[in-house]
């Protein structure tokens, strides 16, 4: 019968320990520490200390601040391959794709939110049909309340940064009169953490990540296209108000409620009460849908 | 140039950024430099996504991402001039005793005797001890065959082990004086 001697196990045993060994070898250290004591306290000493090395090392991890910027270079970059596949598609610009870029800076996130509302600020004057209210896919709701699910939950946990609300808001041109808005915001309890863009089931929403209290709230704009719609047909805009849709129960706790333009969706998704969620719909999503229309019939 | 769409950056995103903590570690024994390091995860990742169709799914996303920083560190190295730390195989082909491996150290003790293992050592111990790298993952993450790696670990293990030794042993002495 083969047998190893102490020079020999010592030599191969943290092959052994990294599971490297061919079987018949690992026999052999078996049989090998069964009869030699001092192999034996060599082989739990080696272990030990490779438990003790990795435990020491793995202590040290990037930085919570280094993985968020890390994410949004890496939206940045994609946000510019996503450009040149729609020139290289020769497709007409999204309304979407142009945000991406934009929203995947954070220095970009609150312009862009200023941007969006002032746009609609200085179109007050201009009188706008407003869109059709269609009825929504259910795919859209669903794309809403997952993205809800999967974006704004699993975004916050991983950052943990419910305690640090947006700074910077007043670094803007409050004659743009979007702080008035912003100020709405707080007056509902909201606070404000993010505004980027999210790609959920081919689809691509601009989102707004805000919390009140323990609750999760997601504000998401959309285009509206064919698949947005329940017919999937966009209706032509004949000029009828669309009014606050609401859909309950998605996945089981999420509310989802939406406003339409003729090119865009406006939905509220969170974990509050049908109510509730309705009421911060109107508070947040109407004046969004609102300048949206102003901004689209030019 | 790929096409890349939405569905893979999501799946790039989930897949990839998770090892962004084990990438970050080895980078910083690699450069010694907090910003640096980072700096080098963050190409890393941007590299990755970049050829990110060229992966194949089921094959080791962990071991194609060390690759690659390994590749970019090394590009690095060669456009800044400046040489590799040869290993000192003298100074390793040496070692010929290996006393018993200490039954107690601290984590203090074996990160001071990890800093002592000559780079070219330390790199593969790392890859194979703490982030469990298979030997033919690491000969294709260093670009070096696998013969190499074995006798590379073997006395990068050897060496932390003699540190170990050594500690336990001065502690032993300062013990024996009081």
């Amino acid at each position: 019968m083969q047998t190893m001697d102490c020079r020999n196990f010592k030599e191969v045993l943290d092959s052994y320990l990294s599971d490297e060994l061919a079987v018949e070898t690992n026999h052999l250290i078996i049989r090998h520490t069964e009869h030699c004591a001092d192999c034996r306290s060599e082989m739990a000493a080696r272990r030990n200390l490779r438990g003790i090395l990795r435990s020491a090392v793995t202590t040290t991890t990037a930085s919570p601040d280094f993985k968020n910027r890390l994410r949004a270079k890496l939206r940045e970059e994609a946000a510019q391959d996503f450009q040149s596949n729609e020139v290289a598609h020769a497709t007409r610009e999204s309304f979407v794709s142009r945000w991406w870029a934009k929203f995947t800076m954070p220095q970009f996130a609150l312009a862009t939110a200023a941007l969006l509302l002032a746009v609609g600020a200085f179109s007050l004057f201009s009188t706008a049909p407003p869109a059709l209210a269609a009825e929504l896919s259910q795919s859209l709701w669903q794309q809403a309340a997952g993205d809800h699910d999967h974006c704004a939950a699993n975004w916050l946990k991983s950052v943990q940064e419910l305690d640090a609300p947006v700074t910077g808001a007043d670094d803007y041109d409050p004659e743009l009169k979007y702080l008035s808005k912003y100020s709405e915001h707080k007056a509902l309890g909201l606070t404000f953490h993010s505004a980027h863009v999210c790609p959920m089931d081919g689809r691509r929403f601009v989102h707004f990540v805000y919390t009140r209290g323990n609750d999760l709230i997601s504000l998401l704009v959309t285009e509206r296209d064919a698949q947005a719609l329940k017919n999937g047909v966009i209706p032509n805009d004949d000029g009828v108000k669309a009014g606050l849709q609401q859909q309950i129960g998605l996945m089981d706790k999420y509310s989802v409620n939406a406003y339409q333009t003729s090119k865009h969706v406006v939905l509220l998704v969170s974990t509050l009460n049908d109510q509730q969620n309705a009421e911060i719909a109107e508070k947040l999503a109407k004046p969004i849908s609102q300048h949206l229309r102003k901004i689209e019939s030019k | 140039m790929s096409l890349k769409t939405e569905q893979q950056l999501t799946d790039f995103e989930e897949l990839a950024l998770g090892f962004a903590d084990q990438l970050f570690r080895v980078a910083l024994r690699l450069l010694r430099n907090h910003e640096r390091a980072e700096d080098l995860v963050q190409e890393t990742f941007l590299q990755a996504w970049r050829s990110f169709h060229r992966f194949e799914t089921g094959t080791n996303l962990r071991a194609w991402l060390y690759k690659i920083m390994f590749n970019l560190h090394y590009t690095d190295l060669r456009r800044n001039k400046l040489e590799l730390v040869q290993a000192d195989e003298m100074i390793a082909a040496t070692i010929a005793f290996d006393p018993p491996t200490p039954q107690f150290v601290t984590e203090e003790e074996v990160i001071a005797a990890l800093e002592r293992v000559p780079k070219d050592f330390q790199i593969p111990v790392m890859l194979a001890d703490i982030e469990e790298l298979s030997y033919l993952e690491i000969a294709e993450v260093l670009n070096i065959p696998k013969g190499t790696v074995m006798s590379r670990l073997h006395r990068g293990r050897k060496i932390l082990r003699m540190e170990l030794a050594d500690y336990a042993r001065s502690y032993g002495l300062k013990v024996a004086e009081n």
